[in-house]
């Protein structure tokens, strides 16, 4: 099969098992592959109801046919699981070159089953799979993690993934680390904790096949020429959205009160690359090479270094709790590498803490004696630490993430627990880009910016048709949710959307697709494998008892109630009758039951998929 | 007369060598009228931003800021610009 390694592999750390099975063909044609195949593979195997951290629950580390081959923006891998903060199936991408040593390894997925009694880490030297003892890296930071694993290995080329001290202590939104790279959402790495994972590593000398190499070389040519011509990326990454979003006055402040940062101009990738940047990085074969290198070299924080930060990272750890000081920024984003955290919840749910202690919800006495205040650099600092660690009343409460920590402190603080789903809020501005309400709250994943990306459509129009009209909102958002399954499926880079399409499934995947392995699939059958796995993700959910009222009471009631208060948005906000319109509207386009949110039965006959049983949550 | 601050990033600020500069233009000028003025002082290149954008057109779309909206090429070139304006000449990046 072109495209494809050919295997999946499995490993159970309860029995100790480990085997290599064929690609079912059947499977390939009707889910591509990375997120597609593991929705299915999760849909098959996992109980209803399973907890996220029960030996139950399975990890899928999934590659698509894009992985290992030249196609660009090709250096991404997908893991696949059930949250424990949404409680649903989750997908988080990450970059590097795990998932193309995967391939070169033999195998498209690994399957991650049952729990050890021991911590341990899998090595997978080609075709030599073994589970050896972790127990002196356990307690290790990530990137002391993958340096002693490769050197136990005694081979630099080993490709390592690992959860530091938050995986291992579970907390909710804890982050896998690949080199820079981490696989950060919806804290899968506290499911590799759970199981007593603390890594995996990689290394393979296969090779991918393709149908026609000289097509393929060309298709990368004429990527990579655009890709040059890239205005931004290339030379800055995304640390740059950070002052356009500002100017357009969508960047979440201090917890969402506001969507102007004043200190936006310090932070921000222009100001900063200039000064801090050491190198750049780029994923498995990628022309775009977005990845920028910053290290702070004198001062306080004299050594900290991150990958960008990020525009996200800058989001959270910047606006949202209302720090400026880029070194203390660069520091709180290390300290989350290392610790194994993801930036983005981490940051929403101090933000949120730093809400409840300026209104005096939370005081020193709950905050272990920490001045908890919006813009407090040193106080973000180390909160981060206390929370990688559980440490004191604070630590453990917003290990928790703040669905959670806002439901136990109460005393109207759920207002501003600025989360979807359960799933802390992204740097996408649900008011001032009006489709994100929905796309937010209709995702699987909740406060995810990849489930629905109207910001790729709506951020160069007009406020007018940004911010106000809602109508046309349901379409973007069906559109383009789609298409983000097609690009997770095949597997290619969301920052490639510009090349590949922006909107729906199109004609760039049916390419890709027909580059990687040769199928010749109409666009009419790529809307057709888009539309089963959406179903079926639907289907999971409903299966674990969601429902439309879950999509209903999804937004932060600070977005359905507080218009934006100052700058070029001021008075964008989503209104209720406004956010039901725009469901009732995605759920007509999805083929979906207006009271329940099912699937409707003709559609997952039209797909081949049969009835979820319902339960009530 | 309208005093007003431009500002540029990224490919503009390499075309004008410069962040922002402060201009006067006639009373009424229009976003239109602003576009052939800077074309005349800073060369065709800048022009070219708009009508054969570089790289694709989703991840680096150019943008003109009026006060941190958005502008409408197709219909917002006549409007009127006023005394304080921010005009910003930037690109609509997408992140993650």
């Amino acid at each position: 099969m072109y495209g494809y390694a050919g295997y999946m592999l499995k490993v159970n750390l309860g029995t100790g098992k480990i085997s290599k099975e064929p690609l079912n063909e059947d499977l390939i044609k009707g889910y591509i592959g990375g997120f597609g195949v593991s929705t299915r593979i999760l849909y098959d195997s996992l109980a209803p109801m399973v907890d996220a951290y029960s030996p139950e629950n399975i990890v899928v580390f999934a590659t698509g046919p894009a992985q290992g081959t030249l196609i660009p923006g090709s250096g991404r891998g997908v893991f696949v699981t059930k949250s424990p903060l949404t409680k649903r199936i989750f997908n988080s991408n990450i970059g590097g070159y795990l998932s193309s040593e995967l391939k070169y390894a033999g195998y498209d997925f690994l399957v991650i089953t049952g729990k050890s009694q021991n911590p341990v880490y899998i090595a997978i030297d080609d075709g030599n799979v073994e589970i050896k003892d972790a127990s002196k890296i356990w307690g290790k930071t990530t990137y002391e993690t993958q340096t002693i694993i490769k050197e136990e290995l005694g081979d630099k080329k080993f490709q390592v993934a690992c959860i530091g001290p938050g995986g291992e202590n579970l907390v909710k939104y804890s982050a896998i680390i690949h080199n820079f790279h981490a696989a950060g959402r919806g804290g899968i790495a506290s499911v590799l904790g759970s199981k007593n994972l603390k890594a995996f590593a990689i290394r393979g000398d296969k090779s991918v096949e393709v149908p026609n190499t000289g097509e393929m070389i060309n298709f990368y040519k004429e990527i990579a020429e655009k890709c040059a011509k890239h205005p931004s990326l290339p030379a800055y990454g995304t640390t740059v959205a950070l002052g356009t979003i500002n100017k357009m006055g969508c960047l979440g402040t201090r917890n969402w009160q506001t969507e102007v940062f004043e200190g936006a101009a310090n932070i921000d990738g222009y100001t900063t690359i200039p000064k801090y940047k050491i190198r750049d990085i780029a994923c498995a074969g990628c022309p775009m090479g977005c990845g920028k290198v910053q290290e702070i070299k004198e001062g306080k924080y004299e050594g900290a270094l991150a990958k960008g930060p990020e525009y996200e990272t800058l989001y959270a750890l910047g606006s949202m709790v209302g720090v400026d000081d880029f070194d203390a920024l660069v520091s709180a984003a290390r300290l989350c590498d290392e610790y194994g955290l993801d930036t983005i919840s981490t940051g929403v749910s101090i933000a949120w803490a730093m809400e409840c202690f300026e209104k005096g919800i939370l005081t020193k006495e709950e905050t272990d004696s920490i001045d908890l205040k919006f813009g407090n650099r040193d106080a973000l600092n180390e909160i981060i630490k206390r929370i990688a660690y559980k440490k004191g009343f604070m630590g453990d409460l917003l290990a928790k993430g703040v669905k959670e920590a806002s439901e136990i402190i109460g005393c109207g603080s759920q207002y501003f627990a600025m989360h979807f789903k359960g799933l802390e809020l992204a740097g996408h501005s649900p008011r001032g880009v009006k489709g994100w309400t929905l796309g937010y709250s209709v995702g699987w994943r909740g406060g995810s910016h990849h489930d629905g990306r109207v910001h790729d459509i709506d951020y160069p129009k007009t406020f007018e048709e940004r911010a106000l009209k809602f109508e046309d909102k349901p379409e973007i958002v069906y559109k383009t949710v789609h298409r983000v399954l097609i690009e997770e499926s095949l597997i290619t880079c969301r920052l490639f959307g510009g090349y590949y399409g922006p909107l729906e499934p199109n004609e760039n995947n049916l390419k890709i697709l027909k580059l990687t392995t040769g199928f010749n699939l109409t666009l009419e059958e790529l809307w057709k494998i888009a539309r089963r796995i959406r179903a079926l993700i639907r289907c999971l959910e409903v299966r674990d008892g969601f429902n439309r009222k879950d999509d209903i009471n999804a937004p932060p009631l600070r977005i359905l109630n507080e218009p934006i208060p100052e700058g070029p948005s001021k008075g964008a906000y989503t209104k209720p009758s406004e956010f039901k319109f725009m469901v009732n509207k995605l759920y007509e386009l999805m083929g979906w039951e207006k009271d329940t949110g099912k699937p409707k039965s003709q559609v997952l006959k039209e797909l081949g998929l049969s009835e979820p049983k319902i339960r009530k949550n | 007369m309208t005093f007003v601050t431009l500002e540029y990033t990224l490919k503009f600020r390499n075309i004008t060598n410069k962040d922002a500069e402060k201009v006067t233009l006639e009373n009424k000028a229009t976003i239109e009228q602003l576009l052939k003025y800077l074309k005349d002082k800073y060369g065709e290149e800048f022009e070219k931003e708009f009508t054969n954008p570089s790289g694709d057109k989703v991840s680096g779309t150019p943008l003109i800021l009026l006060n941190g909206r958005a502008l409408n090429f197709s219909g917002d070139l006549n409007i009127y610009i006023k005394n304080g304006d921010t005009i910003t000449f930037t690109y609509a990046i997408v992140g993650g």
